[in-house]
């Protein structure tokens, strides 16, 4: 009995395979260059028909970002990640990268796929940035001078690991990334001692010279006094607003500043902030402005409209980046400026101080510059971030992939070339050991690895290294379906039955072992892809779908050939 | 051409002593692995940093150790990739902030060892949290495979059948394990992912006996058990030893021609694959012809 029905399906699947496979052999016989730009160019809609390389085949980045959202409050939580996600495509998009992925997962995370990549580091930049734009008041210097007074006074006999801080005020050796900050039980200090101490540090203070819009400002190196001066020890200098700290000594600060003592005499509507930048000391070595600001900002980034990159007036080789605020915006900076002139407001960025510059005047267009010593990558980065919005809360990079080109190339060629011989050997060993059968055969498995390619192209899944292994794989075992077949067959032709009838037989018989071993082998594949990420959930995917083309091809294709010969005449000897 | 057309092996009748010696592998393998406390786990589940950098011509290993150890990463594994030394693989494992690491060490690298041409080919960083998460999600995965497979072939055949078969899988798994704590190999997520396929595979042999057995017991029902098991295995030997070898032909293809990436991934295949066709006679076969010996027994005295 020939069911019709059959040849439909096998021709109309023959017909789509190929169909769907067009995009996919025009794409790549492209050459390189043109395929780049077309897949800039969204309108050729033929690209995205085309079957995806994974990132591990054509190089990118796979990155995985964390919102920690511990410090939002309960309504902010809900839409926060949505907003990061919003945020993220906004600079990739600047970012112009071809088909980006970008998507969430779970309810903290967001994954970000960037193929064909060619600066990673550029990315991870980009995206791990909080990008915090706050404008604050810098304390005055009395408030400073106050501050580190009292810093001197409450950090006094604190230990830092492996060194401690005597009269010649010698810095704590290099591995200050791991020393910790210890109480000595010291008694305190007496009074009088600490009153001639301040007195010292008075006129040492009192002898810089007070800033006046436009004058010149020097540096003006603090001595080294005495023990009773564990904070100030390591400041080199006042100058511009801010204190000048030796790089090395950057770690240390920090710590004697996180100490409860610290943090008790800090005053409660002040912080200390970093500069972002490390500057060149006058006598050489490295150092770095610290700074003491009002810690509730006065603007945010969130009134920004626009920020673009100009050249920088006062040096113009270099780029800064100007902003643009909106109306509310600008109300609030006119003011600010115009209670402030004379004061330096801090422009501040993710927490560290991008500048400080003198108010000269109040500024009433809501436009400002950042300065700063930008590459003009760094440049335009830093106007894309800011024009995206800053993301709610931070985020942090939990999970990276990154496969550079050269790599992806060699991949594909490798697993291109394991690829073309394993099916060579197969198809050799099948005609070998069941002759002409093993010829259809071979041919419904070549079709089988067609159909599920086309799958993949069709539903926009990605080919990923392990994918090929696993298309490798399925092959080798759709291989398996038509040996069951073969073997009954050959055992029902034992028993002496017509050709027609072992056939038949043969395909009947080994239904439910194909059935029931590909299905278990499913449950497998299921479990992966559900559990699996990235590379993984390729190999799932691919395992999969072969599974299941291979059952069509080995069961149903092979069986509608024999049917179609011997239709035609009795064949008497089966070349099997 | 035809092999195996009348085997008549009696595979059976040594069972009990070829299990026995099954057993001993996998003790060895259990003892290496409580030895080391643990496994040898990629930076997939151990979270941490891991660089693949090329070079134009072959640097001396010892170099580029100096260059990441001058960077801070004093505990880093630093070895030649792929047979190759122009390929160097550099791990950081159990870092707090990977991603930073990575910034660190791609700096570090590029910058001092710039005369040699540095390219990056892959950079892989996984937090803390994310790599045990992975770790929980490989186990479940695990777990999860077990279930449906058991609960399909209860279905399906009998439930002694499925017991008889988990519990080769259960073998084959801890045989690869075994295996790679033995050698010190690493486990990732490709680990993981061959760990299932040799699964798949171990399964889908002892299923196509176990079927056999199923459709031997409607028409021979009157011969023994064990002489029913014998015959259901030698009638699919043939087509055992067919899949089987192009099977292997194709892992073999993979490990000489592909990458040193997916040669692991092949090489923890090919294993798995020789296991689980043993398996499936030495293991799952002798369960199930044992449990029915002890079940006629007991229904004897009864």
């Amino acid at each position: 009995m020939v069911k019709k029905w059959r040849y439909f399906v096998i021709i109309a699947v023959m017909v789509w395979t190929v169909w769907a496979l067009i995009p996919t052999v025009r794409y790549y016989r492209l050459p390189v260059e043109k395929r780049v730009a077309l897949a800039a160019d969204k309108e050729a809609k033929f690209v995205d028909k085309a079957l995806k390389l994974g990132l591990d085949l054509q190089g990118g980045m796979h990155l995985v970002l964390e919102l920690d959202d511990s410090q939002l409050s309960d309504n902010a939580k809900q839409d926060a990640l949505d907003r990061v996600l919003k945020i993220v495509r906004n600079r990739v998009d600047q970012f112009g990268v071809a088909e980006p992925n970008i998507q969430k997962q779970g309810d903290k995370r967001i994954i970000v796929q960037l193929p064909g990549l060619q600066d990673p580091g550029r990315a991870k930049n980009l995206l791990g940035q909080t990008a915090l734009l706050e404008f604050r008041l810098v304390r005055e210097t009395e408030e400073m001078r106050l501050a580190i007074q009292d810093l001197d006074r409450v950090l006094q006999g604190v230990q830092l690991r492996g060194a401690v801080v005597d009269t010649t005020g010698i810095a704590p050796e290099a591995p200050a990334d791991t020393t910790a900050v210890s109480q000595a039980a010291k008694p305190a200090q007496t009074s009088a001692k600490a009153d001639t101490t301040g007195a010292t540090q008075a006129t040492a203070f009192d002898s810089l010279m007070t800033e006046l819009p436009g004058s010149k400002e020097i540096e003006v190196p603090l001595k080294e006094i005495a023990k009773d001066r564990p904070f100030s020890s390591y400041l080199v200098s006042l100058y511009g607003g801010a204190a000048v700290v030796n790089e090395e000594d950057r770690r240390a600060v920090d710590l004697l500043l996180t100490t409860p003592q610290a943090q008790r005499v800090i005053p409660r509507q002040s912080e200390f902030l970093w500069d972002a930048e490390s500057r060149p000391l006058e006598d050489g070595g490295v150092g770095r402005l610290l700074y003491l600001v009002e810690k509730k900002a006065t603007l945010t980034g969130n009134t920004l409209v626009n920020a673009t990159t100009n050249p920088n007036p006062d040096d113009p080789s270099s780029l800064d980046v100007s902003f643009e605020l909106n109306r509310e915006g600008g109300l609030i900076f006119s003011r600010f400026t115009g209670e402030n002139i004379g004061r330096r407001i801090a422009i501040v960025l993710d927490r560290n101080i991008r500048s400080a510059p003198v108010v000269q005047s109040k500024i009433p267009g809501g436009q400002g510059r950042i300065t700063g010593r930008f590459t003009d990558e760094e440049a335009g980065d830093l106007a894309i971030v800011l024009r995206a919005g800053a993301f709610p809360a931070p985020v942090s990079v939990v999970e990276e992939r990154t496969v550079g080109p050269s790599l992806g190339r060699d991949s594909i060629r490798a697993s291109g070339r394991a690829a073309a011989i394993s099916i060579v050997i197969v198809i050799a060993f099948m005609a070998f050991y069941y002759h002409l059968s093993g010829f259809l055969a071979s041919a419904a498995m070549v079709f089988h690895v067609l159909i599920t390619l086309a799958l993949l192209a069709s539903l926009r899944a990605a080919l990923t290294l392990p994918g090929i292994a696993g298309l490798i794989l399925t092959f080798g075992m759709s291989v398996d379906a038509n040996v069951l077949v073969f073997e009954r067959i050959r055992e029902e032709l034992a028993k002496a039955k017509t050709v027609r009838s072992a056939i038949d037989a043969g395909y009947h018989r080994a239904f439910t072992t194909i059935l029931d071993s590909n299905l278990t082998a499913l449950i497998t594949a299921l479990v992966l892809y559900q559990f699996g990420t990235g590379p993984i959930k390729g190999f799932a995917t691919t395992l999969g779908l072969g599974l299941a083309t291979s059952m069509f091809t080995a069961v149903l294709c092979t069986h509608v050939v024999y049917n179609m010969i011997t239709a035609r005449r009795a064949i008497r000897k089966l070349s099997i | 051409m035809r092999w195996f057309k009348n085997a008549h092996y009696d595979f059976m009748s040594k069972r009990r002593l070829v299990m026995l010696i099954s057993v001993v592998p996998i003790v060895i393998g259990v003892a290496s692995i409580a030895l080391h406390g643990g496994f040898n786990t990629s930076i997939d589940f151990a979270g941490g940093t891991l660089v693949e950098v090329g070079f134009e011509e072959p640097v001396p290993i010892n170099e580029v150790r100096a260059v990441v150890e001058r960077a801070g990463f004093a505990g880093a594994e630093v070895t030649n990739f792929g047979g190759s030394q122009k390929e160097v693989l550099i791990q950081v494992k159990h870092i707090g902030d990977a991603a930073g690491t990575a910034r660190k060490l791609e700096a570090a690298l590029t910058e001092q060892l710039a005369a040699h041409k540095v390219d990056l080919r892959r950079v892989e960083t996984v937090g803390p949290k994310v790599g045990s998460e992975l770790k929980m999600a490989a186990f479940w995965a695990v777990i999860y495979s077990l279930l449906g497979i058991v609960a399909y072939v209860s279905w399906r055949f009998q439930f002694r059948m499925a017991i008889a078969a988990i519990i080769a899988l259960v073998h084959d798994t801890f045989f690869t394990l075994g295996f790679f704590s033995i050698t010190n190999r690493e486990i990732s997520l490709a680990v993981v992912a061959a760990i299932l396929t040799i699964i798949g595979y171990s399964l889908n042999d002892t299923i196509v006996v176990f079927d056999r057995v199923r459709e031997n017991l409607q028409t021979r029902r009157r011969e023994g058990f064990m002489s029913l098991v014998n015959a259901s295995i030698n009638q699919t030997l043939s087509r055992t030893i067919v899949t089987g070898l192009t099977t292997i032909f194709s892992i073999v293809v993979l490990i000489i021609v592909a990458g040193p990436v997916i040669r692991d991934f092949a090489i923890t295949l090919l294993i798995g694959m020789v296991v689980g066709t043993y398996s499936t006679v030495y293991i799952a076969s002798v369960i199930i012809v044992e449990w029915d010996l002890w079940r006629n027994k007991h229904r004897q005295r009864a």
